[in-house]
């Protein structure tokens, strides 16, 4: 125990006090927060902040920027019908695709969770979730194959005879949907599984007990209480589909390029950095707000599933 | 206790059905991807004409795909030490002392996984080319590094709240001073997250294309990026080997990774 | 109301653990009838098979006398307080009780009727509006039994719902339920683990172990003559004593124990012996209840105290006090025999004769008539 001593009010005396170690460690180790703090703030922070500072200036076609404050990369990307568009087809595909992987994960994570053996839950989930750490250009590679005139079903449906000739639907808007579904749906069925699971299943046996049929039971009693955490993994499906670069890129032809293949675009291939920062912006700001927005939502709708299960509770009332 | 009872329901089976359905789909695309990438005709035919190994031949002894593994290796190591370190010095000195605007860095800590990479790259670019440093491979490894931060830190940060305050209060009553402590006790039971969270951030990092592009796309190639021009500009089914690879080095690593975390699932 | 039968039901599980091993059982029309064990002994199995949520792999379940074996949860007429009470969070506390009957078709004036009635009747009126969240265990509890008798089943079924509550509450809701029961005399069968619950609510209890029923009878029978030696322990607190059969005067048995005392006790009523009788020789296992054991002061003359043969004599057991709780209404010895065998022995409080001490000798006898000669 450290001691450190200080002159006191009584004359000629010392107040002794003992400085404990943890504030003496603590002051080392608060030191080293400055690691990864500055690392966060000085590559994290700051490279927004010029992203956003960049925004405003003027683009040099082939030469890069010059510092300036302007509102052109802002007025080029509202007037411009193009970009208009193009973040409309953004918000209407992503809301697409959160609503398909709900329809679709719905039904999968339910099944999953009502397996009655805690094996075979791991493993269904830890195949469904398998995808999710494949980077995005194989997986849609993948289906550029599958979709493709000359490795895929093209090949298959030419062979059955349904078509003519081998038809490719890569790229596509088919294509890109399937793409987006197939990319986000492991997404979807990891965040509904934690509130799938959460549901009380005797509160399903006791519905049935009551002569509900099991879709009544299921409509009835399941499906308003999984809504919020459907809810939320729409929310997060959407905003996952909003910022994906890769998909669209791969699978889609310009008509289905959304806001991150335009601002790629801009960026690497017309080495217009500030509009490109402009329009990320404008994407990160309607990001915020609907996250924001629908988070608000969400959580007002949340109802505790344990509410009318056996919680151990201690001192009842009666 | 069984809960699996055979109704002869319709609405019971057509989810069944469902089940196996979606499972299909998640796992056909990478089969197909496996068969063109052992048919030795250049193109998938139907019916198919056989198996070789001719396309992986390519793989492995081409420079043009060699020196992108190289790189996605040499980025995704750097930069998963570099984020897993400074996710533990978060996390341990967060949980340990209280600090005054702690709850701000742990925030901070997190908020790179709510941005679109696509965002982030471009904030990338924009950044170092103001400081005038672009193209560099270290940009890459310390934008990776930054941007996958949040899994290690989530990971360990999980995994100290498991080991609790009091293992090391008991420790210390024992005598051990507080490094001794963060040595003895503390360390070696969050080894385990630690390890996972390196691999998670590797693993993030070997699959990440947009910020890579981005950041310095033109000058390092890593594998995604070599992939993605591929299909850009060419076709060959030495893509389909080159994917399979990396379909089974990531499944073996998450293998791993889930291994030593037991079950990542939040 | 009606009769539930189980007839050779039984119930494997993947991995070959048998659930329930050809369990055959008639609960009567508006009686209470327990299903006691431990853990794992297919009392819930059952009672979920009887509700419709668990298929026997052979057997018969008939409600009412119809086999209703393949007929689903949904179609059958049982009604059901879970584990865990299962209320639906999401709706108010009249919703809850109203479901069963909406799912019926029941008109919603009529539905909502009945739905207070049932409310009034479990002492909730008033509560009508709240949810789940916003009531206490008891009421949560009290809301359960309303929700399932709402739809007026045949059968009412309830899988160990006092499980997690405390004692005192625990003992208030045993009788309003049983209140209750008798009030509409519906077929009960209830599952616990804990047999004084057992015993203060059944008209009869069925003793499970390991899938099957060793034992059923009314809580009387089952405690004054258990059938085995499994039910003898698990019902009530025993002495047990390991021996072998000296001789048989009529109905009495006498049993010369490993110690090497004698007791004479009786086979359990009706029909406690094996189909071709017991011979002397015959290995069995004495039990004897606390309160059947009456200490006295050790009599040298009569021939007691450690070492003394107690053939001759008035014969007695030795033992050295242990131990003496008081337990409310009971004090209870704890004694130690000469070769360490452990005895209880309690007496109603008032009635302990003796003033012993910790350390004290004495000597047990065996009430006559007290003890019962058990062969499985």
């Amino acid at each position: 125990m450290a001691l450190k001593t200080q002159p006191s009010s009584i004359p000629g005396g010392e107040t002794v006090t003992a400085v404990a170690p943890a504030a003496r460690e603590g002051r080392w180790a608060r030191l080293l927060l400055i690691y990864p703090v500055g690392m966060l703030v000085v590559f994290f922070v700051i490279p927004l902040v010029m992203m956003f500072v960049v925004s405003f200036y003027r683009n040099i076609p082939g030469a890069g920027w010059e510092p300036a404050f302007t509102l052109e990369n802002y007025v080029r990307a509202f007037s411009r019908g193009l970009y208009r568009d193009r973040l409309i087809y953004t918000l209407e595909i992503s809301a697409l695709n959160a609503v398909l992987c709900l329809l679709i994960g719905y039904p999968f994570t339910y099944y999953l969770v009502r397996l009655a053996s805690p094996f075979w839950r791991k493993v269904g989930l830890t195949l469904a979730i398998s995808t999710l750490w494949l980077t995005y250009v194989v997986r849609s590679y993948a289906w550029s194959v599958l979709l493709s005139a000359t490795s895929g079903i093209g090949q298959v449906l030419f062979w059955l005879g349904v078509t003519e000739r081998p038809t490719g639907y890569a790229p596509g808007p088919l294509a890109t949907v399937v793409g987006l579904l197939y990319v986000f749906l492991p997404f979807m069925i990891l965040s509904l599984y934690g509130s799938l699971k959460a549901i009380d299943p005797s509160m399903e046996e006791a519905s049935m007990n009551l002569g509900a049929r099991p879709w009544r039971t299921f409509w009835h009693v399941v499906l308003p209480l999984s809504l919020p955490g459907a809810a939320a993994g729409a929310v997060m499906v959407f905003l996952l589909t909003m910022g994906n670069y890769v998909v669209p890129s791969i699978l889609g032809q310009p008509a289905q390029w959304t806001m991150p293949v335009i601002i790629t675009n801009q960026v690497m291939n017309e080495s217009n950095v500030p509009f490109g920062a402009a329009m990320s912006v404008i994407l990160l700001a309607v990001l915020g707000l609907l996250g924001y927005a629908t988070g608000r939502l969400v959580g007002s709708a949340r109802v505790n599933p344990y509410a009318g299960s056996r919680v151990a509770e201690g001192g009842e009332r009666r | 206790m069984g809960r699996g009872v055979r109704y002869r329901d319709p609405v019971v089976w057509s989810v069944r059905l469902a089940f196996w359905v979606v499972l299909a789909f998640l796992f056909v695309p990478l089969v197909i991807l496996a068969a063109v990438s052992f048919h030795p005709g250049r193109f998938m035919t139907f019916p198919p004409q056989g198996l070789s190994w001719r396309w992986y031949e390519t793989l492995f002894t081409s420079s043009q795909w060699l020196d992108p593994i190289r790189n996605s290796l040499l980025v995704a190591f750097a930069s998963s030490l570099i984020a897993t370190t400074m996710a533990l010095v978060l996390a341990l000195v967060l949980s340990r002392y209280p600090v005054r605007f702690g709850g701000a860095f742990r925030r901070l800590g997190m908020l790179p996984l709510l941005l679109p990479p696509v965002i982030m790259g471009v904030a990338y670019v924009a950044f170092f080319h103001a400081i005038g440093f672009s193209g560099r491979i270290e940009n890459l490894i310390i934008s990776h590094a930054v941007f996958n931060a949040p899994f290690p830190l989530m990971l360990i940060s999980a995994g100290l709240n498991k080991v609790g305050k009091e293992l090391e209060e008991s420790a210390m009553n024992l005598g051990a001073r507080p490094g001794v402590v963060l040595r003895t006790v503390t360390l070696p039971l969050i080894r385990a997250d630690i390890f996972a969270g390196a691999l998670l951030a590797f693993i993030l990092s070997l699959n990440e294309y947009i910020v890579a592009f981005l950041v310095a796309g033109f000058t390092v190639v890593t594998l995604p990026i070599e992939l993605f021009a591929s299909l850009r500009y060419s076709y060959s089914p030495v893509i389909a080997a080159a994917s399979v690879v990396f379909i089974l080095g990531t499944a073996a690593l998450v293998a791993m990774a889930d291994r030593m975390a037991g079950g990542l699932w939040d | 109301m009606s009769r539930v039968d189980l007839v050779q039901v039984t119930k494997t599980y993947p991995g070959g653990v048998k659930a329930v091993d050809g369990v055959s059982l008639t609960v009567e029309a508006g009686e209470f009838l327990t299903l006691l064990g431990p853990s794992g002994c297919g009392k819930t199995t059952s009672l979920r098979m009887i509700a419709g949520f668990e298929q026997p792999d052979s057997g018969k379940v008939l409600i009412g006398g119809k086999d209703v074996t393949r007929v689903p949860p949904y179609e059958r007429d049982t009604g059901m307080v879970f584990q865990s009470l299962a209320l639906f969070p999401h709706m108010t506390v009249l919703d809850n009780v109203m479901y069963g009957l909406r799912m019926r078709r029941v008109p919603r004036p009529e539905a909502e009727a009945r739905a207070r009635e049932m409310l009034a009747l479990v002492q909730l009126s008033g509560f009508e509006q709240r949810r789940p969240h916003q009531l206490s265990g008891g009421q949560r509890q009290r809301v359960a039994f309303a929700r399932a008798l709402a739809i007026n089943p045949s059968i009412f079924l309830l899988d160990e719902p006092f499980a997690a509550l405390d004692a005192k509450l625990r003992d208030e809701l045993q009788v309003e339920l049983r209140r209750l029961q008798q009030r509409l005399r519906i077929t009960t069968v209830f599952v616990t683990h804990n047999q004084r619950e057992a015993m203060t609510l059944s008209d009869r209890i069925a003793v499970m172990r390991d899938g099957r029923v060793e034992q059923v009878g009314t809580p009387q029978e089952v405690y004054e003559e258990p059938a085995t030696v499994f039910v003898a322990g698990f019902v009530g607190m025993t002495n047990f004593f390991k021996g072998r059969i000296v001789s048989k005067e009529g109905v009495y048995v006498r049993v010369r124990t490993e110690e090497g005392y004698e007791i004479v006790g009786r086979l359990p009523a009706p029909n406690g012996a094996p189909p071709d009788g017991l011979s002397e020789g015959a290995a069995v296992t004495v039990s004897v209840r606390p309160e059947a054991l009456r200490l006295t002061e050790s009599r040298p003359e009569n021939g007691d105290g450690a070492g003394a043969n107690p053939a001759a004599g008035a014969p007695g057991i030795p033992v050295t006090v242990d131990m003496i709780r008081f337990v409310g209404e009971l004090v209870e010895y704890h004694l130690f025999t000469p070769s360490g065998q452990e005895l209880i022995c309690t007496y109603q409080r008032g009635q302990a004769a003796l003033p012993l001490g910790q350390g004290a000798k004495a000597v047990v006898r065996v009430e006559p008539g007290e003890a019962r000669v058990l062969w499985r």
